[in-house]
């Protein structure tokens, strides 16, 4: 599964990160290396809310995955 | 698992301007960020800005637009924290506090969304930038995409 990284900046500067594709603790640890990089370019972040994606919300994920695999419809004869 | 997660932001740039005859990463986002919000709003980049009374202070860099033209000037201090300084005062009572708000916040946004895209294209992520408005207002939010 592709590995995506959703980042939405609001007016005040604010962001909210959606990681998707990742397993385990791998989205955690993503996020930590973007914080780092984040840093080296002048932008500290301090985390105000992570919380655990809803079931609806995973399983959206894995319906866009899925029509992002198979883009085009298979022809009937 | 999967997570969604918050942050708040804060921009430190780099006590100094250059390295080694180099600008400084961080200088040249903040130089990025000024120019884009300057072409949003129809402005120009500059190196002061007016007071009510025409007096002039310089900074280290100025958004000018046709809405504001005595601008929105961006302080750094010996730390790297950053400073917005504009005069709102208006003789009619009217104010401009809140365009200069919008300029101030403009490029707080721009910065920030041009931090994330350079972040994740270090991490080898494939990066696309994208505007959305959110909410009853409409107001402006930036979306930066990555995939690996």
């Amino acid at each position: 599964m592709t590995r995506k990284v959703r980042v939405k900046v609001g007016t005040d500067g604010a962001v909210e990160a959606d990681f998707v594709g990742f397993s385990g603790s791998d989205c955690l640890e993503e996020a930590e290396k973007l914080a780092e990089n984040l840093a080296r370019f002048g932008l500290l972040v301090d985390p105000t809310s992570v919380r655990k994606k809803t079931q609806a919300e995973l399983e959206a994920e894995t319906e866009t995955t899925q029509e992002e695999r198979d883009p085009v419809p298979a022809q009937r004869k | 698992m999967s997570v969604m997660s918050r942050y708040r932001t804060k921009i430190r740039l780099s006590p100094t301007r250059e390295v080694d005859g180099k600008v400084d990463p961080t200088w040249q986002l903040m130089r990025e960020a000024v120019e884009a919000t300057a072409q949003e709003l129809g402005g120009r980049v500059a190196d002061r800005v007016l007071d009510a009374y025409n007096k002039s202070v310089v900074c280290d860099f100025a958004v000018i637009t046709p809405g504001f033209p005595r601008g929105v000037g961006v302080r750094v201090d010996s730390a790297g924290a950053v400073t917005f300084i504009y005069d709102h005062y208006d003789q009619s009572g009217r104010g401009y506090r809140r365009t200069a708000a919008d300029i101030s916040e403009g490029i707080i946004q721009n910065y920030t969304a041009l931090a994330v895209a350079k972040a994740l294209a270090e991490m080898n992520y494939s990066v696309e930038v994208d505007e959305a408005r959110e909410g009853p207002t409409g107001a402006r939010a930036v979306v930066v995409r990555g995939s690996l």
